[in-house]
């Protein structure tokens, strides 16, 4: 019953808050069709939602993390995340037949599950087989879905249709996660400190955007959508290289 | 969102490389140019920036990205309005650049060769060695018998897209007044805080 409500809210919330129209002009229609966010009055509700959020807690979480630790404490933290988080790489490498990802994500977990003691050091990387993410949504795109809406998510940010509901599935790969499932104390406290120590990393770059953009909205979800291309071209073995042209040598 | 901070944080020593390549010549060169004037230089703020200013500017065609940031845009405004707004534009990116490229780590930047983009433009595939490692294109344009930057692409963001992306949408809701948004630049830029280490 509760959940049929929601539905419902949710339903009438976007009819509310309406959707984004698509302008006349050809330039405007173009980028209106490439970005694809129809839902963007509502986004940006939960965008800002995000933001006072990120003001009032996590940024100064990360902030205070990163006064009272150490460098070398914050980077084995990193490391011991990124451990844990490297199955769910690896099972996304294999959904995607990328058999040479599959081979360096297997051997970073070997490697630095037992000499990196557990995850907290990354000898990996110093015997070249650096880091490499990968994730649901990319899978998703591989087999040929297309990324949908662009949809910011509450608490998580930017992301798309697509991408939402890879990281959905992806959090059901991550195998330590069921060992604390029953111990919700352990399983929060294990998020919070993931995200405050990613917090952290961002702080400057962060800052660097918020003084330079007009509009932090359409900032981060250019760098987002941009920055995933480029991702999955990745995932599909493409090269990468910027499809616009700069027309204005030409133009006039 | 955090990694691509992470890409832009870290620039970059010029290493190694087909410095045989005129185009990856001229950026290596330019890091290097980087590196020596702003990075690795003890002086004042203000020193720092106003050398970099002069290594950006001659090396970025500045006014070419302007306009091809405003879009459809550029030719609804009046050339007073397109000279102010190139002025204010150059002024703020040059000092939104500075502050990137001073959170600089160290890491060693690879060239690994240069491809044609058609309409006399090429890219220069870069690295830098940083984990993981992060790819770094930079868009060229030939330029008589040298090159200008027309944009950097970092791990799939474009320069010259982010910005297009923001000022089309800021005009769109200001009724295209070119006007507005370089009023809105300019004070920006003047309130700009350079990041402190």
């Amino acid at each position: 019953m509760r959940r049929i409500g929601i539905a419902v809210l949710a339903v009438v919330f976007l009819a509310v808050a309406g959707c984004a129209t698509r302008p006349a002009d050809p330039d405007l229609a173009r980028q209106f069709d490439e970005i694809n966010d129809p839902w963007e009055p509502v986004n940006r509700g939960i965008f800002a939602f995000n933001g006072v959020l990120d003001a009032a807690v996590v940024k100064p979480l990360a902030v205070g993390y990163r006064f009272i630790t150490p460098q070398f404490v914050r980077t084995g933290v990193s490391n011991f995340f990124e451990n844990l988080r490297t199955p769910m790489y690896l099972a996304n490498d294999l959904m995607q037949a990328d058999g040479a990802k599959a081979c360096d994500s297997l051997r970073r977990l070997l490697v630095n599950t037992t000499i990196g003691v557990g995850g907290l050091f990354d000898p990996a990387s110093h015997w070249d087989i650096p880091k490499k993410d990968n994730d649901f949504g990319r899978t998703l795109a591989v087999w040929g879905v297309e990324r949908g809406p662009y949809f910011v998510r509450p608490f998580f940010g930017a992301s798309t249709i697509r991408d939402a509901a890879g990281w959905g599935v992806d959090l059901f790969l991550i195998p330590t996660d069921y060992l604390i499932l029953d111990q919700p104390e352990i399983y929060w406290s294990k998020a919070a400190l993931y995200n405050i120590s990613e917090r952290e990393q961002a702080i400057e770059f962060i800052e660097n955007l918020q003084r330079s953009s007009t509009d932090m909205y359409v900032t981060v979800r250019s760098l987002y959508l941009q920055n995933r291309t480029k991702e999955i071209a990745a995932a599909r073995g493409e090269k990468s290289a910027p499809g616009y042209a700069f027309e204005f040598d030409t133009d006039d | 969102m955090k990694k691509i901070g992470v890409f832009l944080i870290v620039l970059m020593l010029s290493f190694g490389a087909a410095a045989s390549d005129p185009a990856i010549k001229f950026v290596q060169d330019l890091a290097d140019e980087i590196i020596a004037k702003v990075l690795t230089n003890s002086e004042s703020t203000d020193k720092r920036l106003k050398s970099f200013r002069q290594t950006f500017v001659s090396a970025v065609d500045l006014p070419g990205v302007g306009k091809f940031v405003l879009g459809t845009y550029w030719k609804k405004a009046t050339p007073a309005e397109q000279q102010e707004f190139l002025k204010v534009f150059t002024d703020f990116t040059t000092k939104t650049w500075a502050d990137r490229f001073g959170l600089y780590n160290g890491q060693q930047i690879v060239f690994s060769g240069s491809r044609n983009a058609g309409q006399n433009q090429l890219y220069v595939d870069s690295q830098i060695q940083n984990n993981p490692p992060s790819e770094v294109i930079w868009r060229l344009k030939r330029d008589a018998d040298s090159y200008k930057i027309i944009d950097i692409i970092v791990e799939g963001v474009s320069m010259a897209m982010t910005y297009r992306n923001e000022y089309m949408a800021f005009l769109q809701t200001r009724g295209g007044r070119v006007g507005d948004l370089t009023r809105e630049l300019a004070q920006k830029s003047a309130e700009f805080k350079f990041t402190t280490h």
